[in-house]
């Protein structure tokens, strides 16, 4: 826990509530559009800020269950490994293969677009 | 536009502009009364001008569209002499393009080559079209429209001297889209396991090769000028290719270009029906919906891919662009998820 407050996630959602409430209302035409892209920024490190390293944890871990190796093995070569595979046809129709790439985009698309995977009926 | 406003971007060009203008009407004089830059193009730069023309053909006032490279142009589509061929190809096949007017290779004038059109009237703006039905109220008849126009676009078909820039696939289209995706995926040097799924299932799964027709490749919800009577005007025409005719069916249907309409399922502008109707009636081809799903899959890996560039053109290159780091940080695993939905299991033929 930080020793100062408020947390960076809280400190960027009131700046995010702040910008939407009382700038974007006097903006138009490309300001506007801009003050939204910095607005689902911001969203985003927030949501990051807060569980970004709990998701990320899970993620690795499905990914080391799926391969079967030890807590050590760096995720990249199991990601570039599993990409080789599915290339060279080694993993056509693979129900395991296709639950943990499915499982491990909605993870990250619960920091980078929760409001997709609602409408989806995901989450 | 207010009469009289010269954007100081185009004021130093503007002598120059005045005479290759003048020379183009072949009017006594031509002058550029305003010119403001028209934003939202991430590779190209468009300029709104207005020329007043005395005597000749173009005698009046003249609404133009100038288009030349961004200072950040990036090597990945047709240059603009390319893309003024293309254009005026499209406007002999009858497709509803703003009329070309007039190339300038020459880069003295402005330094680097432009083209100018005709300005038409509406917007592009995709997430306006899905929700303002002020602008071409009949979704039905706008969809078929946007299906006849596409299949005269499919009536250009190779050899043509005057697109001889354009590449033939080596192999099928879809074959040579599966080499091209992954060659861009090798090329980043990133692993991305999803789309490889998707690309893996295409390449299982590609349905025989159609007829090889100019494909638009970019034909879609955003690139297309409405107004409230209608379709003006078919955008965008740097990224076309001999290819597969389905193919630009499933860019235009694909749902990651609905704008959010998801239910309409072409373009986020009405169902599939119309669309594929004014497309059969024009071109003679039947749309095969098995088909277009194929195309539909490869559509989202399209842009994945080009997502993951955008993404990198933040990341790698430099460029100041929110606009740029979000593309990359959301879209991907968006089209992921669709992707990987399309292509279960159960979707695999053994």
């Amino acid at each position: 826990m930080p020793r100062d407050r408020p947390d960076p996630a809280t400190l960027l959602e009131q700046a995010r509530n702040s910008l939407l409430r009382h700038v974007l209302p006097g903006l138009e035409g490309d300001a506007r559009y801009e003050a939204l892209m910095i607005a689902s920024s911001m969203a985003i490190a927030a949501r990051e800020f807060a569980d970004g390293a709990g998701i990320a944890a899970e993620d690795a871990a499905a990914w080391r269950a799926f391969c079967g190796v030890a807590g050590e093995a760096p995720l990249d070569d199991l990601i570039r490994d599993l990409a080789r595979e599915i290339r060279a046809g080694r993993r056509d129709a693979d129900p395991a293969a296709h639950r943990l790439l499915t499982d491990s985009t909605r993870r990250r698309l619960r920091i980078a677009n929760p409001k997709l995977l609602r409408a989806e009926g995901l989450e | 536009m207010s009469a009289g406003a010269i954007d100081p971007g185009l004021a130093a060009h503007q002598g120059a502009l005045d005479a290759f203008f003048r020379e183009a009407t072949e009017a006594e004089t031509a002058e550029i009364v305003a010119a403001q830059p028209l934003t939202g193009g991430a590779i190209q730069e468009n300029w709104l001008i207005d020329l007043v023309v005395s005597g000749g053909a173009f005698n009046g006032r003249q609404e133009l569209v100038l288009r030349t490279d961004s200072p950040t142009a990036v090597a990945v589509s047709w240059s603009r002499p390319q893309e003024f061929a293309l254009l005026r190809a499209a406007a002999e096949a009858g497709v509803t393009v703003p009329e070309p007017l007039w190339l300038c290779a020459d880069e003295a004038v402005i330094g680097k080559p432009f083209y100018v059109m005709r300005r038409v009237a509406g917007t592009a703006a995709g997430h306006r079209i899905v929700r303002d039905m002020s602008l071409a109220p009949d979704r039905d008849a706008l969809a078929e429209g946007l299906g006849e126009n596409l299949a005269r676009i499919h009536t250009i078909t190779p050899p043509r001297t005057d697109l001889d820039f354009l590449r033939l696939p080596d192999g099928s289209p879809a074959e040579q889209a599966i080499a091209d995706y992954r060659r861009h995926l090798d090329d980043m040097g990133v692993a991305q396991p999803a789309v490889e799924w998707g690309l893996r299932w295409c390449e299982r799964h590609s349905p025989p090769a159609g007829d090889l027709v100019l494909v638009h490749q970019d034909y879609r919800t955003g690139n297309l000028m409405i107004d409230e009577t209608g379709l003006t005007g078919i955008l965008d025409w740097e990224f076309c290719a001999w290819g597969e005719p389905m193919s630009d069916l499933g860019w235009f249907c694909a749902k990651c270009w609905r704008f959010g309409r998801t239910d309409l399922e072409a373009g986020g502008v009405a169902a599939r029906a119309p669309f594929y109707r004014g497309y059969e009636r024009v071109s003679g081809r039947r749309v095969d919906p098995a088909v277009v799903a194929y195309w539909e899959v490869m559509a989202h890996i399209r842009w994945a891919v080009i997502a993951i560039q955008q993404g990198r053109r933040f990341t790698h290159g430099g460029e100041d662009s929110l606009d740029l780091a979000l593309t990359g940080r959301v879209r991907p695993l968006e089209l992921e998820l669709e992707i990987l939905a399309r292509t279960g299991p159960e979707a695999w033929v053994a």
